[in-house]
């Protein structure tokens, strides 16, 4: 009797503390910048594309033009990202779908060259100058 | 006993009946219409019930109006403070402040209990002595603590000498998450249907626990403390365990009047939620002794019509919003101190029919031993 | 015998610091068997019962003497919950009942019947809920095995008095495990009726089995439902006696029986010249003092003595009279009625009170001597004051206050480094002679002395009263003296009026037998020729 009692309020304080650890990391919130700019990593350059649409988890797609960079908002841990990569004439030449995973930190940034090019390093934590 | 007069009705529910005809008085000055009216009654019930039934448990354990609960909306004040900080957002934002503020308002809560222990039959006033100095706690944690010992990452939240709240910290990822998530609209009014579960939900549990042994046990110890005692009963335990229960309670309180105003006073809102809670209660026509579910309710709806109305009936009577923002101040201390002295007015009637049995006259023949 | 008694006290003996308050008290007690424990205040009833109890009190105050068994087996309670637990019963003289809780919900109060409930696992036994029909039913049992009717979900402040008694001895028998049951005065709050039906109930219990020591200063119902009674003076056994064959005077006599020490001094009969206070009808709402219905008359210049058993009321008389607690009623001092609940009123009228609360009304403690003589006398009559701007503003005349004090020193013999020594500092003989000083100071035309000699040594106590009669005998101050000791009140009053249940159970001459005294405090006084004088 006395046993049951520890094991259960054992697990109900397991149950409190694991039930806070997951709305810890699937409630917290991301600033994302979307970064449509030229970047150059080490001897390798990714070119901007003229505009593309993207689609954070299935919402519906933000259109993106050069030189953007567009701050877009995601809770949680896991998400998947489609661009639609447009020519000038607006017609879509390319699509990508990714999935990626975001850890503890706040802002990210994700280089949309760098991902429809396939580079791993395409997401990164974006760090702000201390103000 | 049962035909009452209507008199001793008149004198028992006299507060309440006061602030009826008051509003009833000032609401055709305000010049609001019926749905703003109603829609503003239905958002601060949402708002604020919560918060108040948070009173009832002490009381039912005797220990009167207790301002520990002010202890209790400071641990939600600190868990949405950091829940903000971290930028948890949405539901889970607002459920895990809740369960940060339990342990804080559990230890809170604790302190309060043994305090008041030490403090029998001043509750009250012990109470809100304690209010006042750990504000001075909470301030101390809050303008220095944090920034400095607590990591704080979102430097927006911070005083521009680095660390330290703000004075006022905007609550963006909560903001009406409650309120939101199922509202319900009935006509032209929108009601925030989530809260009112939860109030209702609240509501269960008081009835519930009153059908308790621990329930019996703090309505035993709170009609008469001695003979709890020699029942074998846990008095003090018995007392902690309610000023938890209330503490606890008050800081989810808080937590759901925060998330509907959005912003928070970060130094004052705890100490406004003492007193219009207590006042709140003592409106519906709840005694330092006596308070039920229906005391929570009518003293919201009439504290809050009150509050809604008097700006702007002082504006149309004098010209002046501000007296109405007087009006309110006054109200809310003024209603506590009458009810003080009503209830104590109350216990002299109760003494002075007690006394005619004593007279000669009306009393029975003296009994002899044979 | 043949059975092992189901309750044996041997030798017991308890002192209290040093103060010896039972000696070698003998009990055996059979299974329903009804004992009768009978005695003065003081005897020692309540601190053998508090031994078998196993009260904190007696623990605390350095355990007692002697053995204790129950059942055959040696017991020492530890606390009143183990002697529950070991099969004791105890109601109290006061009500330990809820007032908002029903008859069910007392008599089950933290025994109740609950429903398992899940969240027990997480929070403990205390969140099961309330099985109450299940405590009702129980309940229902226990009060029919009183054979009493009682309203299982009446509210204990809505019932009359005989009710509440009922339900506390049915939340006593309901405990399974009670084999002896202790009922300390269980009938002082009853109805005569109310009081029969009791009696009744408790020889039902008996002849189940149930033993029982009933306490009571009703010598007729100790006389009616007991088998054998013991009683009990100065803390040793007088007698051990069945009932059948005893009578009341008898047991009178055996309580109260003392050999008269000295007798009175000055025997020399007094008339009542003219009533000087009429007191009709008083009520006085002191705690545990409580006046209900009293009429006597003072006459200038007696001592007039009002004795009684403690809590009886004697001491709300002159409490009320004198304003400090609230009071009603007529009371005429000279002629004219007098304003009750004005304790300024009452001094100017030229009363002055003597308090049994010597530390807490009757002196400023941190005062010195002088301040606490002066001090009624300066407020009442604006003695030792000096004025200025022809009584605009007064000051204290602090040469006029010291000679004053002197001069009761002198005269009482206080014993006193200085006049400026502080009161706190006295020994209680002196300090309770500061009280007297501070009373004549007003020069009082009748002075109510209640409990003078209480808590201070046989020597200061002669003192006391001596000095009492003198301002008697030399000052004509009419003197109203309260005390719980008979012996003192028969040593210097010339009439003395016994208060039993807070109302004038009868006067008797000082010179009455001690036996007469017995019986009116017991409330066994038999009416008209007992009570002349009585209006």
């Amino acid at each position: 009797m006395k046993a049951r009692r520890l094991v259960v309020r054992a697990a109900a304080l397991f149950l409190f503390v694991a039930l806070g650890v997951f709305l810890f990391v699937n409630g917290k919130g991301h600033d994302i910048l979307l970064d449509n700019k030229t970047v150059t990593m080490g001897d390798q350059t990714y070119e901007a594309f003229a505009s593309a649409l993207i689609s954070l988890d299935g919402k519906k797609a933000v259109e993106i033009q050069r030189r953007e960079r567009l701050p877009e908002m995601l809770v949680g841990k896991n998400h998947v990202i489609r661009v639609e990569v447009m020519n000038r004439g607006g017609k879509v030449i390319q699509t990508r779908e990714e999935k990626f995973s975001l850890g503890l930190d706040r802002t990210w940034l994700i280089s949309l060259p760098m991902l429809i090019s396939g580079d791993a390093r395409w997401i990164q934590v974006f760090k702000t100058g201390e103000n | 006993m049962k035909n009452k007069s209507f008199k001793d009705i008149l004198i028992s529910n006299a507060v309440p009946i006061i602030f009826l005809v008051l509003s009833a008085a000032a609401i055709p000055l305000s010049g609001f219409t019926t749905s703003y009216l109603i829609q503003e009654m239905v958002t601060r019930m949402g708002r604020n019930c919560f918060l108040v039934l948070s009173l009832l448990i002490p009381i039912a354990a005797g220990m009167g109006l207790n301002f520990g609960m002010v202890l209790g909306a400071m641990g939600g004040q600190i868990a949405i403070i950091l829940v903000t900080d971290w930028n948890i957002v949405g539901m889970q934002g607002l459920l895990l402040a809740a369960m940060i503020s339990t342990p804080i308002s559990l230890a809170l809560g604790w302190l309060t209990g043994e305090i008041l222990n030490r403090a029998k039959g001043r509750e009250m006033v012990t109470s809100f002595m304690l209010g006042f100095f750990m504000n001075g706690v909470y301030q101390f944690i809050v303008l220095y603590g944090f920034g400095m010992v607590i990591p704080v990452e979102n430097h927006a939240m911070l005083l521009s000498r680095g660390f330290g709240i703000r004075n006022a910290i905007n609550l963006q990822g909560v903001r009406q998450v409650l309120d939101k998530f199922l509202m319900v609209d009935i006509g032209p009014i929108h009601v925030p249907m989530a809260a009112f579960i939860v109030i209702a939900l609240f509501c269960l549990f008081i009835l519930w626990f009153n059908r308790t042994k621990l329930g019996q046990d703090m309505r035993a110890v709170g009609q008469d403390m001695a003979v709890a005692k020699s029942a074998g009963i846990a008095v003090d335990r018995t007392r902690i365990i309610a000023i938890i229960i209330s503490t606890v309670l008050a800081g989810y309180g808080q937590i759901i009047f925060l998330q509907n105003i959005g912003t928070m006073n970060t130094y004052n809102a705890h100490e406004q939620a003492g007193i219009f809670a207590i006042a709140s209660l003592l409106i519906g026509g709840a005694t330092v002794s006596r308070a039920t579910i229906t005391n929570v309710f009518v003293g919201v709806m009439l504290f809050h019509l009150m509050f809604v109305v008097s700006p702007m009936a002082g504006k149309t009577l004098m010209g002046q919003a501000q007296l109405g923002e007087y009006f309110r101040v006054f109200v809310s201390y003024g209603i506590i101190a009458l009810a003080l002295v009503l209830h104590a007015l109350r216990r002299r009637m109760d003494k002075e029919r007690e006394r005619q049995s004593l007279r000669g006259g009306d009393a029975p023949a003296p009994a002899n031993g044979h | 015998m043949t059975q092992e008694p189901l309750l044996r006290m041997e030798h017991i003996g308890k002192e209290y610091f040093g103060n010896r308050v039972l000696a070698d008290v003998n009990l055996t007690l059979q299974r329903g068997e009804i004992l009768g424990l009978v005695g003065e205040n003081g005897a020692g009833k309540t601190t053998l019962m508090k031994i078998l109890f196993g009260m904190p009190v007696i623990k605390e105050t350095g355990g007692y003497e002697g053995k204790m068994y129950l059942d055959g087996k040696e017991v020492n309670f530890d606390s009143p919950f183990d002697a529950l637990d070991g099969g004791i019963g105890m109601v109290h003289q006061e009500f330990s009942l809820i007032p908002g809780f029903s008859t069910t919900e007392n008599i089950m109060l933290n025994r109740e019947f609950t429903c398992y409930s899940p969240l027990v696992e997480l929070f403990g036994e205390r969140l099961q809920t309330l099985n109450r029909p299940a405590m009702r039913q129980r309940a229902a049992k226990a009060i029919d095995t009183l054979g009493v009717r009682v309203d299982p979900d009446m509210l204990i402040q809505e019932m009359p008095v005989g009710h509440r008694q009922f339900t506390e001895i049915a939340r006593e028998i309901d405990r399974e495990s009670t084999k002896l049951l202790v009922l300390d005065e269980p009938t002082a709050v009853l109805t005569e009726s109310e009081a029969a039906i009791l009696v009744k109930a408790l020889r039902k219990l008996a002849d189940s089995g149930i033993a029982i020591i009933f306490i009571s200063h009703r010598l007729q119902e100790i006389l009616d439902l007991c088998d054998k009674i013991l009683v009990l003076r100065d803390g040793m056994v007088i007698k051990e006696a069945p009932t059948k064959g005893t009578e009341i005077r008898q047991i009178a006599s055996w309580m109260v029986g003392r050999t008269v020490e000295d007798k009175k001094q000055d025997d020399a009969v007094r008339v009542c010249l003219e009533p000087i206070l009429r007191v009709d009808h008083l009520w006085v709402d002191m705690p545990g003092e409580t006046v209900r219905d009293v009429s006597f008359d003072v006459c200038r210049g007696e001592i007039f003595g009002i004795g009684g058993l403690a809590g009886q009321g004697k001491l709300g008389i002159a409490n009320g009279i004198m304003g400090l607690f609230a009071a009603g009623g007529a009371v005429t001092w000279k002629g004219k009625a007098l304003k009750l609940n004005d304790p300024h009123g009452a001094l100017e009228a030229g009363m002055a009170f003597v308090s049994e609360d010597r530390r807490g009304v009757g002196l400023l403690l941190d005062e010195p001597i002088d301040w606490n003589i002066a001090f009624t006398a300066m407020q009442v009559q604006g003695r030792c004051l000096k004025s200025l701007l022809g009584g605009l503003i007064q000051w204290r005349d602090d040469v006029a206050m010291a000679s004053l004090a002197q001069e009761y020193i002198d005269a009482l013999g206080i014993k006193c480094v200085s006049s400026r020594q502080r009161a706190v500092e006295l020994s209680g003989g002196n300090q309770q002679k500061v009280c007297l000083a501070k009373a004549f100071a007003v020069g009082p035309e009748l002075l109510f002395v209640a409990e003078p000699t209480r808590g201070i040594d046989v020597g200061a106590k002669k003192l006391v009263l001596d000095t009492i009669r003198e301002t008697n005998r030399h000052k004509g101050t009419t003197v109203v003296m309260i005390s719980s000791e008979l012996e003192e009140l028969r040593s210097i009053c010339d009439r003395i009026a016994i208060v039993d249940e807070g109302r004038l159970a009868g006067m008797l001459s000082a010179t009455a037998s001690v036996e007469d005294f017995g019986l009116l405090m017991l409330g066994a006084g038999k009416g008209p020729e007992v009570a002349a004088g009585v209006r």
